[in-house]
This record gives structure tokens, sequence and C-alpha cells, in this order.
């Protein structure tokens, strides 16, 4: 198992390398130049030039990315083009304010989705499992940044109960998280009902309650634990979701997090800061995938890593 | 106390890379009142919600200093009537030939840094100013002078080559506050710390707190401040202990957080936010003079737009009331000239840019225009921007011209432009004084500022005349002058004049009083003193 996971942790440098070489030349590829927006027009040309040489932009494109990489081993991000700040400290500002959202709103998704599911399939075709339906379809359709506003009218404005933006502390958290975890929520609560009531048909629960044991037992100890597989793998890539919907909500809710930072990079061609924010993201989408995977081995005892 | 605006860098020829200050007559909505606000209180937080944050808060490398004004003071200010008033210095001359400014400085005014400030100091801000070494972003704005004298210790001289009647502009705006040279000395470039970002000094109301990019601004009150502008209703440090400037990029949560009273003060509401911003039970919409003009370039060494004809086609299909009433709700102005309407230099002149179909298609005619060619109209995608495009597209349809939108984001734009691969853009400036013209049109400026292929003899002869006019009348005769050439020209097609608009909780923010920039932090309180 330990073994398993070391090799799938030293798969990830050859797709980081992929990821980050991509990128690096879609960037490159765009039209525009960060110096362009760090200079004024009315910047000469001689300082313009010498900008362009500090920065490194007159390298030939190979040696730029080979300066990159021997950086990154180094554990050195570079520094931003237009903040004159080291990448890692910028990173280190905005991955907390990214992370606590986004594992609350995975946190959220996986408990409530798991909760409606199970409940919608044992109560199967009833009022509950109907309204749990109708809830799922909105959860699904609505997009973020409109939840995320009609919440904030809600619950900042109209019953003045949480902050409406910013960040620090889990007051500050929990509207951003909640319209990051809607579409998981919903998403979630489906797979789970048709997981659990797919598990419900099978043979071994049937014996199972043929044996006498209580219904709860069969549910909870029997059905749910082969029930959630799906919905394990599911969670792990939705972590890529949360990201993607954590650039929407960083702008809504004003904080300024690694979505925002990503974005604000790309648009001003900031290079190094959007290597810095690619690499950390796609680590972190990697790595849930594989906690994702070893967590198989502990819902299923007969699933061995080797 | 220097009150600017930032600049805006929009369209095309845009990232002016200055600070547009903003000045005129208080618009209507902005009232207020101190005598009915009571006696101010000490004391609180005020926070401001705003768009944009500057990149630095440098003096040397900003390229946007919204806010700034309260951290740093330039040798003159703006009052109220957008008149050029006390700031660092309290009185100034020119000599009768125009090639000499003398500033007579205020005494026992301090940096933050507890250094004084003088003309020594006045000086050797402007010499790093100009040094090659610090690549100062506003750098060309401080070539006007040959040299500086230090009369006494609180009288600095200019001495200029020939007359340069624009220096009161200069040095009113942020862009040309003094920095303590001490402080940048010690901590600048080569100094200990970042800069614009840990540190900074200036001798402002209000020093830097705690800057983190990307999401606020803190200023802390300075004590020692005692060197107001005269036109300012506190004379002493400001009221208010801290003032936060927060950036809230999306617009509706910006309006939401004035709701909720975590911001009390919104900056540049967006248009059709007005009435939503009015309906806010406590909120006041005051109005500013924008500063600033949006409008339809043209690539004018490339067919069809080298034929002055087809530009002035182009300049008779917009009808630019509509664009003002369907896109801006009203809230903006249509522009029949090349500079703010706001300006002692201003020159109009409505036929040239009034809707004539009939006119335009003749045009068109005589000048052999193809109808069957599809012109590229680059634009920003911004909106707004966008808005217009689409709105000019079936205008200029209406005459015979087949136009295509194509969006790019800032970076790609500026890009495009340096290519020359364009052929019509929607561009927007914002600035308060008719040099902007030079920028854009001027030989010497092509190709980086001047990116339209415009080389034009009669231009450079008449900005240059007026930049060296021996005074600011004479100036502004020789601009109207340039402006009257430049409209015969069609070098542009002006579409309209954007108007500001400021969003206040006067039930929270008291002493409130429409300044032409916006409101002056220092003469604020809070109704309840935190």
């Amino acid at each position: 198992m330990l073994k398993y996971a070391l090799k799938r942790i030293a798969l990830m440098l050859p797709v980081l390398l992929g990821i980050t070489l991509v990128a690096f030349l879609l960037l490159h590829a765009a039209p525009g130049q960060p110096i362009d927006l760090l200079a004024g027009d009315r910047t000469p040309p001689e300082t313009r030039a010498l900008l362009v040489k500090k920065w490194g932009l007159d390298r030939p494109l190979p040696v730029q990315y080979l300066q990159f990489l021997t950086n990154l081993v180094h554990g050195d991000l570079g520094r931003s083009i237009l903040q004159n700040r080291p990448v890692t400290l910028l990173l280190k500002t905005a991955l907390p304010i990214t992370l606590e959202v986004g594992l609350f709103g995975i946190a959220l998704s996986a408990v409530a989705g798991i909760a409606i599911g199970v409940v919608s399939a044992v109560r199967r075709d009833t009022l509950v499992d109907q309204a749990a339906l109708v809830g799922a379809l909105l959860g699904i359709s609505m997009p973020n940044f409109w939840l995320a506003l009609i919440l904030m009218y809600l619950f900042s404005v109209r019953w003045q109960l949480l902050p409406s933006s910013g960040y620090g502390g889990i007051r500050h958290v929990i509207l951003p998280g909640l319209a990051l975890a809607a579409g998981g929520v919903a998403l979630i609560a489906r797979l789970t009902r048709s997981s659990v009531l797919e598990v419900l048909s099978q043979d071994y629960i049937r014996t199972a309650r043929a044996k006498g044991l209580p219904e709860r037992l069969v549910i909870y100890r029997h059905a749910l634990k082969n029930a959630l597989m799906p919905v394990v793998t599911v969670l792990g890539l939705r972590l890529g979701y949360m990201i993607a919907g954590a650039v929407v909500l960083e702008v809504v809710f004003s904080r300024p997090g690694m979505g925002r930072l990503m974005v604000n990079a790309i648009l001003s061609r900031d290079y190094p800061v959007v290597q810095g924010t690619l690499v950390v993201l796609a680590l972190s989408v990697m790595l849930a995938n594989l906690v994702a995977d070893l967590l198989y081995t502990a819902i299923d005892p007969r699933i061995h890593y080797q | 106390m220097a009150r600017f605006r930032h600049l805006i860098p929009v369209g095309l020829a845009l990232a002016l890379t200055l600070t547009a200050c903003a000045g005129g007559k208080s618009g209507p909505g902005g009232s207020g009142g101190q005598a009915a606000d009571g006696k101010p209180v000490q004391g609180g937080t005020l926070t401001v919600g705003v768009a944009t944050e500057p990149n630095t808060v440098d003096v040397y490398q900003m390229t946007w200093s919204g806010g700034l004004e309260n951290m740093f003071q330039s040798l003159l200010s703006r009052d109220f009537d957008y008149k050029y008033a006390d700031g660092l210095a309290e009185k100034w001359t020119s000599s009768p030939d125009g090639k000499t400014w003398t500033f007579t400085l205020k005494q026992n005014v301090k940096f933050h840094d507890g250094t004084p400030f003088d003309a020594e100091a006045v000086k050797r801000h402007f010499e790093t100013m100009r040094d090659k070494a610090t690549a100062a972003q506003q750098a060309s704005e401080w070539e006007w002078f040959e040299s500086m004298t230090v009369v006494d210790p609180h009288t600095i001289r200019f001495n200029l080559k020939q007359p340069f009647p624009n220096a009161e502009f200069r040095n009113s705006k942020t862009y040309g506050a003094i920095q303590s040279p001490t402080a940048y000395a010690q901590h600048g470039p080569n100094g200990d710390k970042t800069y614009g970002i840990d540190v900074a000094v200036g001798t402002g109301p209000f020093k830097l707190g705690q800057y983190v990019p990307g999401d606020k601004l803190v200023m802390k009150r300075n004590p020692d401040y005692a060197w107001a502008p005269k036109w300012a209703a506190n004379q002493g440090a400001p009221y208010i202990d801290q003032l936060v400037w927060r950036l809230i990029p999306d617009s509706s949560t910006r309006l939401t957080e004035l709701e909720t009273g975590n911001i009390q003060v919104l900056l540049d509401l967006p248009v059709e936010q007005y009435d939503r911003a009015k309906a806010i039970s406590g909120v006041e919409v005051a109005q500013r003079p924008g500063f600033g003009l949006g409008y339809l370039d043209f690539r004018k060494d490339k067919a069809p737009f080298n034929n002055v004809k087809v530009r002035q086609a182009v300049n008779l299909a917009i009808d630019r009331e509509a664009i003002v009433k369907s896109i801006f709700f009203g809230h903006a102005k249509a522009a029949y000239g090349l500079v703010p309407s706001e300006l002692s230099s201003y020159y109009e002149q409505k036929d040239a840019h009034s809707l004539n179909v009939a006119k335009a298609k003749q045009l068109l005619q005589e000048a052999a225009y193809d109808p069957n060619q599809t012109i590229q109209l680059i634009t920003r995608n911004r909106t707004e921007h966008v808005r217009i495009a689409e709105a000019v597209q079936p205008m200029l349809q209406a005459i015979g011209m087949k136009v295509e939108i194509v969006q790019y984001d800032a970076a790609a734009l500026k890009a495009k432009q340096k290519e020359g691969a364009w052929q019509l853009a929607v561009s927007q400036y914002s600035w308060d004084d008719p040099d902007i013209l030079g920028w854009f049109l001027y030989g010497k400026n092509a190709p980086s500022l001047n990116s339209s292929g415009w080389a034009d003899k009669q231009t450079d002869q008449l900005f240059e005349a007026a930049e060296s006019a021996p005074s600011p009348k004479e100036r502004d005769a020789k601009y109207k002058e340039l402006q009257q050439y430049l409209i015969a020209q069609a070098v542009w097609a002006p579409i309209w004049f954007p108007l500001s608009f400021d969003a206040i909780r006067t039930d929270l923010v008291k002493g409130y009083k429409t300044h032409p920039s916006g409101p002056y932090f220092p003469d604020l309180w809070l109704a309840n003193g935190k």
C-alpha cells in the first residue's frame, strides 16, 4: 500500500511536467507581454528593455522553461512580475483562503449528499424522496454565482446573520461554502440514492434481512459500504470542480484566493504566478485523486494495491 | 491636499499609466452639508469599496493612484471648483518669460518618517524621479524643467529652457507627489524592504498601515498632519483613525456591502446600478465629472481609414444620444469634442459629430468605399465597450459599412495594437488635460502611444506651440486651434463623455461634501465614532 502510494506520487512528476510545459507554451503563445502592462506607454524603450532583461524575458523560451524547472526543484517559484514579490509568498496567503472554502464545500457535499441520498433510497418514492429530487434538480441547475448573490441577499442583507464578503474566520466560509457545495450535494445525493438502491436489490442484502438483522444495520453496515464506492470516486473528481467554482466565487465573495490570483495573473501575463498557481492546483487535484483511491481500500478490504 | 482621480487604462491606446485628475463643478446629487451634520466625532474605521487597486504605493512605480492622494501630497492641489490651490506649496509664481516656476513651501511639514519636508527634499525627490536607474513610470512627465534650485529651505525654483504653461497641472497630480527621499534611500530598490508594498512614506493626512495586494490597503491617521489645503473644512489631522480601501471586484457584491454597512463609501458606481444604489436607505449618490472620453479610433495610415472622408462618414453615422440613453441609462454625456467638456480648453463642433446618414453615405461614395469589405472593430472584452461596439455595428451597417466585432483581453489588445493589426477600435481615456491629444496623435509618440498611424506635421506644430505657450490662456487658445484641426481631420469619432458616481452612506458618514475628485476623507467622520 505504501509502495503503491509512493509509486503514484512518483507518477505525478511527469504529469506535473506536462501541465507546466503546456501552460508555459500556451501562455507564451497568447498575445501580449507582462512588460506591456507593467511599463507605461511613455516608459522609454531603454527602460522597457531593462525590464525585459531583468525578468529574463529576452531569453529563448526553452532556457526560460528550464530555468523555471531548476528553480522549482529548489522550491523557488520565482517572483511575480507585476507585484515584484515571491510567488511562494503569494501562494502562502492565497491557498488557505481557497482551501477553507473548498474543504468546507467538499465536506458539506459528502455529508449532506450521502445523508440525503440514503434517506431518499430508503424512503423511495415517498414525499421525502420527491422533495429530494426537486431539491437536487435545483441544486444542479442553479449557477453558483447566482446562488451566491441570493444567499448574500438573504443571509447578509435581509437577516444580517453572516458577512457578505471577505475572509477570516468560519463565518466568512459558510456562504461561499454553501454556494460551492449546492451542486455537489445534489450530485452526491442522486448518486448515493441510485447506488444504494442498486445494492439493496442484491442477494447478500436479502440474506442479511433473512437472517433477521435490523434494517438499520442492513443499510449502514452492509449496503452503504458498497454503495459508497462510486461516491468516493466522484468526490475525488469533484475537487477539480471546486477549484473551478472557486474562481467565480472568489470574485463574487471578494476573497483573494487561488482562483482570483490565477485569473488575474493570466490576464496580466504574469507568467511565474500562473505557473506557480498551476503547480499547486494540479498537485492538489492529483493528491485528492490519490486519497480517493486509497480510501477504496479502507471501504472495501477486497481491494489491494501493489 | 491634492485630489486626484486615477487613470483608467482602458480601450485601445491605454494604460496611460498616469493618474487622471478630476475636477469641475460639484454635480447634482452630492449635497451633504457639514453644518447639518453637527460636531465632528473623533475615531473609528471608515471602509471604502473599490473595484481597482494601485499596483504599488510607490509614487515612482504606480500606474494607478486611486486613493493614494490620501497618503501623498503634491506641491499643489485642486479646490472644489477645480482651480489650482495650495498643496505642499503655499504660493507659486511663474516668471514673465515663463522660464522659471518658483514654489514657496509650507513650513513645519514632516514626512511620515519624521524627516522634515523642505526644498532639499523636493529636489532630491525629483532627481530620483528623473534618474534612469529608478525607471520611474512617470519620468517623462518631469522632463519639462532643466534644473532645480534650492533658493532657501522653503523655496524651490524650477529652471526651464522654454516656457511650460502646464507646470501647475503636473504639480497637482498624485504621480508628482513628494516621497521622503530618506525613506526611499533606506528602503528603496537597494534597501531593506519592498518599497511600495511594505513601506511608503509621504506627507499626507494618512500614512501606510498595511498593504495586502488583492485584498486591502489600510491607511492610518497621521496625527501630526497640520498642513491641509486651505479649501479643506478640517485643517488638522483626520477625524477617522483608519481608512481602509477594500478591493471588491464584483460590482453586485460591492453594492451589497454598502447596503449592509460593511463599507460606508463606494467609489465609481457602475451606471447600471445607479437606481439600485439610490433606493438604498441612507445612501446618497454623488455625481462627478468623468474627465474622459469614449471614442472610436481609426488606423489612419491604412485603407480605408486613411481617407478623411471615410472617417468623417463614421462620425456622421453614430447616434450619440441613443448610445448615451441605451447603454449609459442617461448617466453620460454625448461627446461632440475630443477633450472633456469641463476643461477650459474645450472646443466642440456639433455638426461634425451629429447623425446624418445621407451625408455619410455620400461621403463614402465620394471616397469610393468598397461596401463588400468587412471592417474589424476591435474592443476590449469589458462589458461597456462590447456594448458600444454592438451599438455601433448596426449604425455603420446603415451607411453601408460591414463591421465585424473582435474582442480581446487587455494584454492581447495591446499586442494587436502594437502589431498594427486593427482597423477600428473602441477606445477610452481618462485624463483631464488637453495634452492627451499629443499623447495619442503627436508624431514623436509613435508607435507606442500614438499607435493609430497618425503622422502629421500640422498636428505636431500645433501641439508643440500649445505645450510651450507662454501662458495658460495662450495654451488653451492653441489647443482649441488644434482641436478644430483634428475634428476637421476626423482623427477620432468621439462618442461619450463618462460621468463618475460615488455612493455614500450619509447616515453613517458625516461631513460629506462633493469634491470633483470624490470624497475628501480627512473632512469626514463617522456618525457613531466607530
